[in-house]
Order: structure tokens, then sequence, then C-alpha cells
């Protein structure tokens, strides 16, 4: 319980490095524009990382690329808030947020075969970061702290991989050298979008390693976007859960584990393979993701939820807390403590 | 070559920069080799045609008239690949008619490629409403006919090879506008091009480092084919008497000399026609050659 208490007195001390409030990004179809996300609050503090957890289409990565002040058209986003380190960005120009982008937030991908340019050399990228962001630094200047950044992401010989060019690496240096990219002008906010899911397993520890120390090192706060709740429970802070376009709970990582507030959550737990179950079956959440064009009405989750009621169909819920720090998305909740 | 000859040249490649490479890769590639040596050829004849060819394109020598090449019947060795109806000698003509036909062809496609590119580039990258206007507006260039469009400025500006080049450069752009803005459709949702975008990396920063070089491959192989077309519609024009004016000569104006006679004197039309495919197999053959070798992906295949 200890550790409990101290991770609740954390997160309620924490000073918040990107407060987002009520983010709406709106794409443009044929019928007018539909919603991939909607009323979405949610922050990330200093030195945290935030998982972002949700099946695909449920509104993740549109989420980082908002923040990011990267969704183009046919999309449109808007929000009350968007702070990140005191900076409101929907106040921001878009060159304003250009210069953001790379030197007070990053983002590394999923696929790291195809996220380098494949025509320059590693090391030739690395370097066009520090040319871009610090003012008056050299090409000389550029490749020492180029080498610098890759021996730090553990690579050995980080002179023969400067020279390499993007297809003579390995996907695991390749994913390594977009930290190092990434990492370059030390960014408040990092964002993952799914970096692990590319990789063999024993690579997707080693980067997943790296990211934690580099957590530590730099003090940078990651928003870690996955669908991989093992890869949650050995790196994240907090989570938050989305389905549908919405935030459908939000805890620190034990207590989403150990006591799940929301039906979808519980089905995403069940979805996974324990070793300790040995022999028990796996419970998948049946059916997918509804279509953003016809969503069910009351709770968006209810023609998949084994609680659902005559209720559900028809209210919407909204996100209320229901202990510290934890919140959920579930007419249910009130009124069974524990629906499993 | 054995692995350590190989070994060896690729340490030298990653030593030196790629213009030391040059030769050293061309050597290991016969078609590549070829296409070089034909330009390399047809550079050196139009740059030289003065020192090289024994007569003036232009002397008109009546007794030799519709001579035939050297070797058969009836030939001359004064007159290696023949004479016209006129009596001037096929070669010095061939010789000295290789620099106008370069130049058209070289410059037109340097030209359009280079408006094309922009153009494209832009209305890929940004798409939206400024995609549409430079798309409606390549698609209303792309509605005029070279010959007509043609006719119709020369006949009023005069004939001339700028203008020839800026006639062709204008009917022809749109169609690199289109190839380009398609790459860069496909291109700008490359991982690396949103990496660099979450980077902070400028809207002109990633066309011009992430795109750009990305469209060359395409762009190298498309623009060399191109160059014979450019070297034929100058043909056309020069055929129809508003391209280039004798008693300047092109290939394309021998061509048309010799299209009355190609029963009775096929050379007339022959050579200057092999002399033309030859080019442009040759500039075709080192452009293929140069996309490789411009592709890190391709070193150590090549």
């Amino acid at each position: 319980m200890g550790d409990n208490d101290f991770r609740e007195a954390r997160a309620k001390n924490a000073e918040k490095l990107l407060d987002v409030r009520n983010l709406e990004i709106q794409f443009k179809t044929k019928n007018g524009y539909i919603s991939a996300v909607e009323g979405l609050n949610f922050s990330v503090h200093r030195s945290e990382l935030l998982a972002m957890v949700g099946e695909s289409g449920c509104g993740k990565s549109v989420t980082s690329l908002a923040v990011m002040g990267l969704i183009e058209h046919p999309g449109r986003v808007r929000a009350d808030r968007m702070e990140l380190a005191g900076v409101d960005m929907t106040r921001s120009s878009p060159e304003e947020i250009r210069r953001l982008r790379g030197a007070q937030m990053s983002m590394i991908f999923q696929d790291p075969l195809t996220s380098l340019n494949p025509l320059f050399t590693a090391g030739h990228q690395i370097s066009e970061q520090f040319l871009t962001h610090v003012p008056g630094c050299g090409r000389g200047e550029a490749k020492r702290r180029s080498i610098e950044m890759i021996r730090k992401t553990g690579i050995p010989r980080p002179e023969a991989v400067y020279d390499s060019y993007p297809h003579e690496l390995s996907g695991g240096m390749r994913q390594r050298i977009m930290i190092a990219i990434a990492m370059c002008c030390n960014p408040v906010l990092l964002i993952a979008d799914e970096p692990t899911t590319a990789l063999d397993v024993t690579i997707q520890a080693q980067i997943l390693h790296l990211m934690r120390e580099l957590v530590v090192e730099y003090e940078t706060s990651i928003l870690f976007i996955t669908h991989d709740l093992g890869v949650v429970a050995e790196m994240a802070d907090r989570v938050v859960v989305m389905y549908a376009g919405q935030i459908v709970e939000e805890a620190d990582v034990l207590t989403l584990f150990h006591k799940p507030a929301h039906p979808y959550t519980k089905g995403l737990l069940h979805s996974t393979i324990k070793v300790q179950d040995a022999g028990s079956r796996l419970e998948p959440i049946p059916g997918a993701v509804p279509s953003l064009r016809q969503l069910p009405s009351g709770c968006r989750f209810h023609p998949r939820c084994a609680y659902a009621d005559d209720e559900c169909r028809r209210r919407r819920p909204e996100l209320v807390e229901v202990g510290l720090n934890h919140y959920s998305r579930c007419l249910l909740f009130p009124r069974r403590e524990n629906v499993a | 070559m054995n692995m350590e000859e190989k070994k060896a040249i690729q340490t030298v490649k990653r030593e030196r920069s790629v213009v030391y490479d040059i030769p050293c890769l061309l050597i290991r590639s016969p078609s590549g080799m070829l296409g070089f040596i034909i330009v390399a050829a047809a550079v050196f004849v139009a740059l030289f045609a003065d020192v090289l060819v024994p007569y003036s394109p232009d002397a008109i020598n009546l007794v030799a008239m519709t001579r035939p090449p050297a070797w058969s019947n009836g030939g001359s060795s004064a007159n290696l690949l023949g004479t016209d109806v006129l009596g001037r000698d096929i070669l010095a003509r061939i010789l000295v008619g290789s620099r106008i036909s370069l130049l058209v062809g070289v410059f037109s496609v340097a030209a359009a490629g280079f408006i094309g590119t922009i153009f494209g580039i832009v209305a890929g990258y940004y798409g939206s409403w400024v995609e549409t206007v430079i798309m409606r507006v390549t698609d209303a260039f792309h509605a005029i006919p070279l010959t007509l469009f043609g006719m119709v400025v020369l006949a009023v500006v005069g004939p001339g090879m700028i203008t020839m080049i800026v006639v062709i450069g204008i009917t022809t752009w749109p169609f690199y506008a289109r190839m380009i803005r398609s790459e860069v459709l496909s291109l700008k949702n490359q991982e690396y091009v949103k990496a660099a975008r979450t980077l902070g990396t400028s809207s002109v920063m990633t066309m011009l480092r992430h795109i750009l070089p990305n469209v060359m491959p395409s762009f190298i192989v498309v623009s060399t084919l191109s160059v014979a077309n450019s070297i034929l519609a100058e043909a056309t024009l020069s055929f129809l008497g508003l391209g280039i004016q004798p008693p300047l000569v092109t290939w394309g104006i021998m061509l048309a000399d010799g299209r009355n006679y190609i029963a009775t004197s096929w050379w007339i039309s022959t050579f200057p026609g092999i002399a033309l495919s030859t080019t442009v197999l040759g500039i075709m053959l080192l452009g293929n050659w140069l996309r490789d070798v411009l592709d890190p992906r391709n070193q150590g295949l090549g």
C-alpha cells in the first residue's frame, strides 16, 4: 500500500507539463464532419510516462498528431486549451508550433524501417536536428554531438553507424537512431506511437529499457501510445484508456490493473494471456470498434458490453471520479462497486 | 570479382565522396558505360563539329548529288555517308546538326522539368486548394497541342532556337507536374516525411531534403525518355518549316529533307535517324544508370 500512497501523492502534486482540455478532432467526409475524438481531457505530468491504450481506430494516433499540431486538411482540431510547458498551443501560430516540434516535443513512430529517409546517412539525419534547432551550431559540432547521441542510445561503434544508411541498419538500430533524433534537443515531451510494435520481443525490451533510462536522464515526459498492456504494466505511471474517440478510464497503473472500473478495461485485461492462468480460456471482447459515422446510442461501448442494460442504451455516461485520480465513464459503476 | 575486392571497394566508397566512385561504378555497369560513351561522343561531336567535318554542311555540290554511302555501288570515299539531293555531305550535316538537336532536347527538358517539378511538389505537398489550382492550370496547359501551339507562337514571334525551347517547355511541363505530384502524394505519407515534420522541419526544408531527392529517380528516368521526344518535337516543327530555319541544320530537318527520297536515296534520312536514335538510347542508358547510382539502397549491387 505504501507504494500506492506514494504514487497517489505524486500524481496529486505533479506539475502538468501537457494539459489538454476539451480536444475535438474532426475529419471532413462526404456527409459532413465526423468526430474522431471529442471532449478529450488529459494531462501528462513532468517526468511521467502516460500510456494511452485502446484498440485500433479509437483515436490514439490522431490525438498524438493533434498535440504535435500536425492534423491537416481534411481534418480540423478544436480545443479549449492545449498547453505545453506553459505555452498554450491553441493560441500559437503554425510557425511557433513548428519551432516547438523537435525542440520541446518530438515523436517516434511505430515502424523504424520507414521513419528514416533512405537517401541520407543516419548521422546526417541526426546532425540535421542540431543544425535546425541549435543556433550557431556548426557541422563539426553537430557531428560530434550526433555521435554522442548515438553512443547514448547504446549502439556500439557509433562512428561507423554515423556513416551508415538506414538500409544497412537493423530494425532495433533504426529505432535507436529515431530515439536519438527525437532526443537531440532534449525535448520536455516525447510522444511514442507504438514504438516497439514492429520489433522483436528481445529488441522491444531493450528499446523500452532505453526509453526509461532517457526519461530518468533527461527528465522527459513520455506520452506512450500502445495497445500492448504488457508494455503498459512495465513502463507506465498512469494510463488513459480510450474507446471510440473518448476516454473511458483513467487511473494510475496499479489501480488500473488491480481495480479496473470500466468493462472495456476489464475486457482488455482479460484479452491478455497470463502465465498463471494457463489452461483457462481467453475472454476476447466480442465485436469491433464502432464506426465513427454510426456511433451507438447511449454508452458507446454498450453493444459489446456484457453488463449493459437498458439505461446504457439510452443515457450517455460521463467521465466520473470513482477513486482518487481514478476516472471511469460507466453508468454501472456507481451502482455496482465491482462490475466483474 | 572476389569478396576481398568487393570489400575493398566498399571501404573505399565509405571513405570517399560519390564523385570519386563514378569511374569505378561505370566500369562495373556495361550498359551505363555504353550510355556514357554514346553521350560523351555526342557532346564531343557537338562541341568540335567545326574541326571534325571535312566540308561545310552547307556546301552544295551539284556534281555529287544523291551520292550513296562509300561502301555501296557508286559511293565515294570523299562522302563517307553519301550526299543529299543538293550534294551536301551527310556526315558533315549530321555532325553539325547534333548541336541544335542536343541543345533543344536537353534545354527544353530542363525547362519543362524545372517548372513541372516545382509545381508538382508544391501541389502534392500542400494539397487542398493549392493543389486544385495548380492541377487545373496544369490540365489547361496539358490541353494545348504542341504542334498547333508551336505553329502559332513560332509564326508570331518568328522561328528561333530559344523560342523553340520555350514552346516545347511550355507544352510538356504539365507531364512532369502530374508525375511528380503523384509521387509526392505517396511520399508525403512515408513515415520519414511525417517524422521530419514532428521534428520541426519547415515545409520548405521538408520538400527540399525529404521529397525532392526521393522523386529524383523517377524524374531522371522520365526526363531522359523525354529528351528523345523533345528532339522529335523539334524535328516536327522544323519539318513544318516553323522551327530551325535553313541554312542551320538539325537532325529533324535532315529527316524531313530525305522523306521524299526514301525509296531511291535511303541514306539521306536513315543516317540522321540512326544518329538520333543512338543518342536517345545513350541518354536513356545513362539515365537508368544514374538512377541506380544515386539511390544508396542499390550500393554494392550496381
